[in-house]
């Protein structure tokens, strides 16, 4: 377990060293934080009762969903990717660290890394809306669960195929693979184009949005997803994240056996 | 003194570039083979040449200048780093430019309407100004932190910001950073203006790419 926490520790800061993090998240923390705190002149004033706290965390949470995993699994690429390059994985290997242990001590250190300054953040500008908007203290709370139940799980996803992707294609291949699936598999209409979207293997959220938290405040239309659902949909994505790590793992020893 | 060596630029050259543009190309003539209707056979073509394009040039671009192995013994010859950063972006536009030409003609041959985006003019800079734009900013962001990836997550954010919020980026100022106006909302009144700031925009983005890539020492 030492090894594991070593190469997690590593990692997570090693991740949050890099100037590029920063910048991407200052960008999209200033333009959430203007977008929400500061909403046009014509939009109604926010009053938060009971249940609509929670509908208002989930929309958050959602409209968080859109672009920051964008980054996340941008940013994330080429963490795996870059100890082949330097020849820090032959190193590695002559040591009695196990495949298992570096490739999970890579992504959770990664999937820390990314989540960290966005729980900071979340926790911040929910407790900017409790002191400036009508909003009951309860949101600080409906905030959080929002973030593990539908930011946690989609960075969780992208992180672990921005760590196996590009080994087996070109990186900036995979980039715009990756970035034009997150529009193509979450956001484009089912009724209009193929896609995965309106499948539990959607990761934006959507599912959790509509079975935890009841989606949009006075939403005219039904809901779509139950708690069952939205429950099935993060067991399908975990399941697809464990599916994914083992199958790096085994291209790790793969490779190495072939070195 | 010999400025520019075609045999240096394959031998170096990272033949991704040129296969996905390719086979995403090859993807798009597919799916407007398979979904053969009048309709969704013009959005197709337009997503393509408008949308699809600009992310493959900029993501392209993010990597083309400091991905390269041998950057450190570019720098220790006499090359200049405009030629450098003429070499790699204008090879970048000139695929992303043959996949355009190719799949409007393709497009045509198969009987779509492209009248609605506006005479031949209108229709080139529908994809050429976005392309050029995503481009620059890549080449900028990549130069600017001294990381591909910093260029590459600038494409990906300003692409998918812009794709999903289009109908807001069509009003109020924002309209004039709108890169897929000329494709998307060819009818607006301020398409000119929006396609002289982008042009501008990308130039200053290229200018100042070239001011910092004068400073070797950051990349090395």
């Amino acid at each position: 377990m030492s090894q594991f926490f070593g190469i997690m520790r590593h990692e997570f800061k090693m991740y949050l060293s890099r100037p590029g993090l920063w910048i991407a998240y200052g960008l999209v923390f200033i333009f959430y934080t203007v977008t929400f705190l500061y909403p046009s002149p014509d939009e109604e004033v926010i009053i938060l009762t009971g249940k609509q706290t929670w509908q208002y965390a989930g929309q958050m949470a959602y409209t968080f969903n859109l672009f920051l995993p964008v980054l996340v699994g941008i940013l994330s690429a080429d963490r795996l990717l870059r100890d082949f390059r330097g020849g820090i994985r032959e190193l590695q290997e002559s040591t009695p660290l196990t495949f298992a242990t570096y490739t999970l001590g890579k992504y959770f250190g990664i999937l820390a890394a990314s989540l960290a300054p966005v729980l900071v953040w979340v926790w911040l500008i929910s407790a900017l809306f409790v002191a400036f908007r009508n909003v009951p203290v309860q949101f600080l709370y409906a905030m959080t669960v929002a973030f593990f139940a539908m930011i946690a799980p989609a960075f969780a996803f992208v992180i672990a195929f921005s760590l196996a992707c590009p080994l087996i294609m070109p990186l900036r291949v995979y980039q715009i693979l990756f970035t034009g699936y997150w529009f193509w598999g979450n956001y484009i209409s089912p009724e209009y184009f193929p896609t995965l979207n309106g499948t539990l293997l959607t990761v934006s959220g959507v599912f959790a949005y509509h079975g935890y938290f009841h989606g949009f405040i006075n939403a005219a239309d039904p809901l779509k997803y139950s708690a069952a659902d939205a429950t099935l949909n993060l067991i399908v994505l975990g399941l697809i994240v464990a599916a994914v790590m083992v199958v790096l793992n085994r291209y790790l020893q793969w490779k190495s056996r072939r070195a | 003194m010999k400025r520019f060596s075609l045999k240096y630029t394959l031998l170096t050259y990272r033949f991704d570039q040129l296969w996905f543009p390719l086979a995403f190309w090859a993807f798009f003539v597919i799916l407007t083979l398979l979904l053969r209707d009048q309709v969704e056979d013009f959005d197709i073509a337009r997503a393509y040449i408008g949308v699809a394009i600009p992310l493959v040039g900029g993501f392209m671009a993010a990597h083309a200048i400091l991905d390269d192995p041998a950057i450190e013994l570019r720098f220790a010859t006499p090359i200049r780093a405009a030629q450098i950063l003429f070499e790699r972006t204008s090879l970048i536009l000139l695929i992303q430019a043959v996949c355009a030409l190719a799949f409007i003609l393709f497009a045509l041959l198969t009987g779509v309407d492209f009248t609605p985006l506006g005479d031949a003019f209108h229709l080139q800079l529908a994809w050429l100004v976005p392309t050029v734009a995503m481009i620059a900013l890549a080449t900028f962001g990549a130069i600017l932190g001294a990381q591909t990836m910093t260029g590459a997550f600038l494409v990906g954010l300003v692409w998918i910001i812009q794709v999903i919020i289009r109908d807001g980026m069509a009003v109020n100022n924002w309209k004039y950073a709108y890169l897929f106006m000329g494709i998307l909302n060819p009818e607006h009144p301020d398409l000119a203006s929006n396609q002289i700031a982008l042009f501008a925009a990308s130039a200053i983005f290229l200018f100042f790419a070239w001011r910092l890539l004068n400073r070797q020492e950051r990349y090395i």
